[in-house]
């Protein structure tokens, strides 16, 4: 069976949108990806809408603005990770041939602040205050530092980083650098997250299109492999939003695990990556992704951006694009905007954010309840 | 028909996550189910177990002193529908993990955000923490530093 491709992507810029329709939204996003791989909607087979809080049927009321050509696009629904659940299923129906080519989109529509809560926890979890998705961040950063010394500028240079990045990204929500001195004097929100170390609930949408490389030598694109793309729920305990009973166990977290099943579908590991884009809800979480997904030893993640490695020129650059410190996070588009900018680096169009030579890509999400996806592609030699 | 305003009536806050008295809350607990099959024990009255999806589980009280994992500090009200105090207090909410081998569960810290920290002993109350139907109190948990701990709180 061979591996799908990546035959076009495109993407809004993630920000603020008021007065735009989400359909709007979807509409650009999918015009650029088809652009992207040189192919008109019609050749379209099956879709895949990802979106968290938008309406039932939002794929079917973007296919009322694209054209009714009769195919399926179910809405595909999985916290943050809900794009990458949706990828994933593009990518086996083109593997198994059930499909030719496939369109993977995504779309949200987000007010700033904290998320609305009902959604994503229980009613008694909400009148109990434990709804502040920040809160469980936190709480993992407290311990991170207590056990390993892991400190509040190391985490401030993350957003630093991810600002300065965000500069140079025209898609970004945030396009201005910030300093280390702005990010400790934000304003406290949860010890030990800063405003600044928070990413923002925002607007837009992505689009890729997945085929087979037979199937994409027929267009005049620049396809790009899917080495692997792998959605998981988490085994117990959660590490994050959402949870309300986490005893400790001997299983691996849902980073880990899910990563560890890409590694060896793409038959590599984290030490052949050249780029990734990984869930950096704030930033700590960007520390945490460095140790469980293989970049850094347990514990050594603080020490990895201090150093400067995953800086743009460093040894594994994470969040060339901003990550969402920068682009913030429309849910159900987020995976797929990972996936745009690692497919630009991996073709050389990454601009002022160009990895010089990124063959091989990483991205990563993670959302409530545990869902997590890992998606690893790879130039085409 | 009594022409007597009806006792306040009282209900927990989720169905089978406490056991006892709602009226007299000296004696009633947190409930938790022990696997069985992996050993491990977690909050609330469950189907099946959420670590290794074992059938074999067992309903017990859950200890109500335990000791403080982690922390942070609530520096904003949560969001709607929680009923913020206005003018928001700041409260730090805690992984604990509560004695006799119990689970690790999350609740809000009644103490000053200073207080909070981690290795702290903490004891689980039990309190009226929001209003469900019209005069009915719906009974939760939050943690209190043990030291400051006294029964007849309850």
């Amino acid at each position: 069976m061979s591996k799908a491709v990546i035959a076009g992507v495109g993407m809004t810029r993630f920000g603020r949108h008021p007065n735009r329709h989400y359909t709007d939204l979807a509409v650009e996003a999918i015009e650029a990806a088809l652009e992207d791989a040189g192919m008109e909607f019609r050749h379209i087979q099956q879709a895949f809408c990802s979106k968290v809080y938008l309406p039932s049927a939002t794929g079917a009321r973007v296919m009322e603005r694209m054209g009714r050509t009769g195919i399926s696009c179910p809405d595909v629904e999985g916290a943050c990770g809900a794009a990458a659940a949706g990828l994933r299923l593009a990518v086996n129906m083109v593997e198994a041939g059930q499909c030719e080519i496939a369109l993977a989109f995504g779309v949200e529509k987000m007010p700033k602040g904290f998320m609305p809560p009902e959604n994503l926890y229980e009613k008694w979890q909400c009148m109990l205050g434990l709804s502040q998705n920040p809160q469980y961040w936190a709480l993992n950063a407290r311990r991170h530092m207590h056990e390993y010394g892991t400190t509040e500028i190391q985490m401030a240079m993350v957003a630093v980083k991810g600002h300065r990045n965000g500069a140079l990204n025209p898609n970004a929500l945030f396009q201005k650098e910030i300093t280390l001195e702005q990010v400790l004097a934000s304003t406290l929100v949860v010890d030990p997250l800063r405003l600044f170390m928070l990413c923002s609930p925002d607007d837009g949408a992505a689009a890729a299109i997945v085929c087979s490389s037979e199937t994409a030598r027929r267009f005049d694109c620049k396809p790009v492999r899917v080495s692997a793309c792998v959605h998981t729920i988490s085994k117990f305990p959660l590490l994050n939003a959402s949870a309300y009973c986490a005893t400790p166990t001997d299983n691996p977290t849902v980073f880990a695990a899910t990563a560890a099943q890409a590694y060896e579908l793409a038959g590599l590991g984290p030490g052949d990556l050249d780029v990734a884009e990984v869930q950096d809800s704030d930033a700590f979480s960007e520390i945490e992704c460095y140790e469980e997904l293989g970049f850094c030893a347990k514990g050594e993640g603080g020490r990895l951006i201090e150093e400067g490695a995953t800086d743009i020129g460093g040894r594994l650059p994470v969040n060339p694009s901003g990550g969402l410190q920068a682009r913030g996070e429309p849910l159900g588009a987020s995976h797929y905007g990972q996936i745009f900018e690692i497919v630009q680096q991996l073709r050389g169009q990454a601009g002022a954010r160009q990895i010089e030579g990124a063959k091989t890509g990483l991205a990563q999400v993670y959302g409530a309840w545990g869902h997590c996806g890992v998606s690893i592609l790879e130039r085409l030699s | 028909m009594s022409s007597l305003p009806a006792a306040p009536g009282r209900i927990a806050f989720a169905p089978d996550f406490i056991s006892g008295d709602l009226v007299h809350l000296g004696s009633a607990r947190l409930l938790g189910s022990r696997c069985h099959n992996c050993g491990i024990v977690l909050f609330g009255r469950r189907h099946r177990c959420e670590n290794c999806s074992s059938k074999r589980l067992e309903t017990e009280l859950l200890s109500d002193a335990g000791t403080i994992y982690t922390y942070t500090v609530q520096r904003y009200p949560p969001p709607p529908p929680f009923p913020a105090s206005q003018p928001w207090i700041a409260r730090p909410v805690a992984w604990v993990d509560l004695d006799a081998r119990g689970p690790r569960i999350l609740g809000p810290v009644d103490c000053s955000p200073e207080k909070a920290r981690i290795d702290m002993r903490v004891a689980v109350r039990l309190r009226p923490a929001w209003e469900g139907a019209p005069g009915e109190e719906v009974i939760a948990f939050c943690f209190t530093p043990l030291s400051h701990y006294r029964a007849d709180l309850a």
